[in-house]
């Protein structure tokens, strides 16, 4: 388990094999009669629980940052070592970089609602990544390393407006409810 | 025709340009910016307006007004004072970018007949407009959360909510969203959509959220 539950593993799977598998194997244990029953079965079913919740289910919601909403161009997702063509549905993580090529475009929503677009020669990374309002966990810290972003917050920005970081080279941004767009080097750049 | 043509022409040039000697007017709204890092601000969509902070190194500039644009030089040179930017700048520089933002997430509430996991008739009745959204907004991120009364221990009102919550996944499923793209989660009785003390019985809390991006 707790190789299955490592980021290299994850990795190393496809995105709609490691969702279906992990969410399956959460539905067939959560459909599990739990009427009061012989203290021993409900104690395994409990460790059941907690096991797959700790080691798989629970980092399914986890390691999903947003999606994908649409792309025009060539855009890519760095993740790790491996680098990917940027698609309309694909999932997003925490720490991955996006890239918009000379003619890209693209636009993403994060799980908090949270909503993004990057216009062409764009890098952004999505350094950290935490939407968890049962516990009252946020985190939304993003990295804009060039180009342009448009941002419209979500309810990170509305629960916990200390927890929404933008870096840029020249300088940091924090929020409270809005929605702007930061241009690096765009004097001069038709659009 | 020729002739006349160029002479209303020059007519025309010459009062130009003596209203422009004689004009008094408002002075022409300053320039944008020159700087190459633009940080500006944009009404909301609902037409209030936030804020950003730009801090670095140097220093650090609030702006609060729409429209308005910090212009920073470098990560040790402080800020500069925010600016009205005009909308067609705006525009011009970052129209297509802002074009593309997505469509907001939407919500669904379906409620639950006491205790276990049907859906009540009302609420049925919505999975449809759950499965247009989810076509409309191509989505491959569909939220699912649990919810419960405050009757019932803690543990079991978890398990409930989960419960609910993968019902509708099962149903929303049935009409042909991926698995894939569903998440369902249980808040139990931590997150009542009506305040309520312990051990009531309110059908407005036995619930979930279906929220489709």
């Amino acid at each position: 388990m707790l190789v299955a539950s490592s980021p290299a593993f994850h990795a190393l799977l496809p995105r709609s094999l490691l969702i279906d598998r992990v969410d399956r194997s959460v539905q067939n244990v959560a459909l599990t009669p739990t009427a009061p029953e012989l203290p021993l079965k409900t104690l395994l079913q409990i460790t059941v629980i907690v096991c797959l919740g700790a080691a798989v289910g629970g980092r399914a919601a986890e390691l999903v940052s947003g999606s994908i909403k649409a792309v025009q161009g060539s855009c890519s997702v760095q993740r790790g070592a491996e680098t990917m063509t940027a698609t309309q549905g694909m999932h997003l993580m925490e720490k991955d970089v996006l890239i918009t090529g000379p003619d890209g475009y693209v636009a993403v929503m994060m799980r908090d609602g949270t909503r993004l677009s990057l216009s062409p020669e764009t890098k952004l990374t999505i350094d950290q990544f935490t939407y968890d309002p049962s516990a009252n966990k946020f985190a939304l810290f993003l990295d804009l390393g060039r180009g342009v972003m448009a941002y419209v917050s979500g309810k990170i920005a509305h629960f916990s407006p200390e927890a929404v970081r933008i870096q840029t080279p020249v300088g940091s941004i924090g929020t409270r409810g809005t929605r702007f767009v930061v241009g690096l080097g765009v004097t001069g750049r038709a659009q | 025709m020729r002739a006349r043509n160029a002479a209303s022409s020059l007519a025309l040039m010459g009062a130009m340009l003596a209203a422009g000697c004689h004009n008094a007017a408002p002075p022409a709204p300053p320039p944008p910016p020159m700087a190459q890092n633009l940080f500006v601000l944009l009404p909301n969509e609902d037409g209030t307006t936030g804020s950003i902070v730009v801090t670095n190194a140097g220093g650090s500039q609030q702006l609060t007004q729409a429209n308005t644009v910090v212009a920073v030089d470098r990560a040790d040179v402080a800020p500069a004072r925010p600016v009205a930017m005009d909308a067609g700048e705006i525009q011009r520089l970052f129209g297509r970018t802002l074009a593309l933002i997505p469509t907001p997430e939407v919500r669904f509430s379906l409620y639950f007949n006491i205790g276990g996991t049907a859906l009540t008739a009302e609420s049925l009745a919505i999975l449809p407009k759950i499965l247009e959204a989810c076509k409309e907004r191509q989505s491959t991120d569909v939220s699912i959360i649990g919810h419960t009364d405050t009757t019932g221990n803690s543990d079991s009102n978890y398990r409930l909510g989960l419960a609910r919550a993968e019902q509708t996944r099962k149903m929303i499923e049935d009409l042909g969203v991926d698995s894939s793209y569903i998440f369902t989660e249980s808040h139990g009785a931590s997150d009542l959509l009506v305040p309520t003390k312990d051990n009531v019985s309110e059908p407005r809390n036995r619930r979930v959220e279906v929220v489709v991006r």
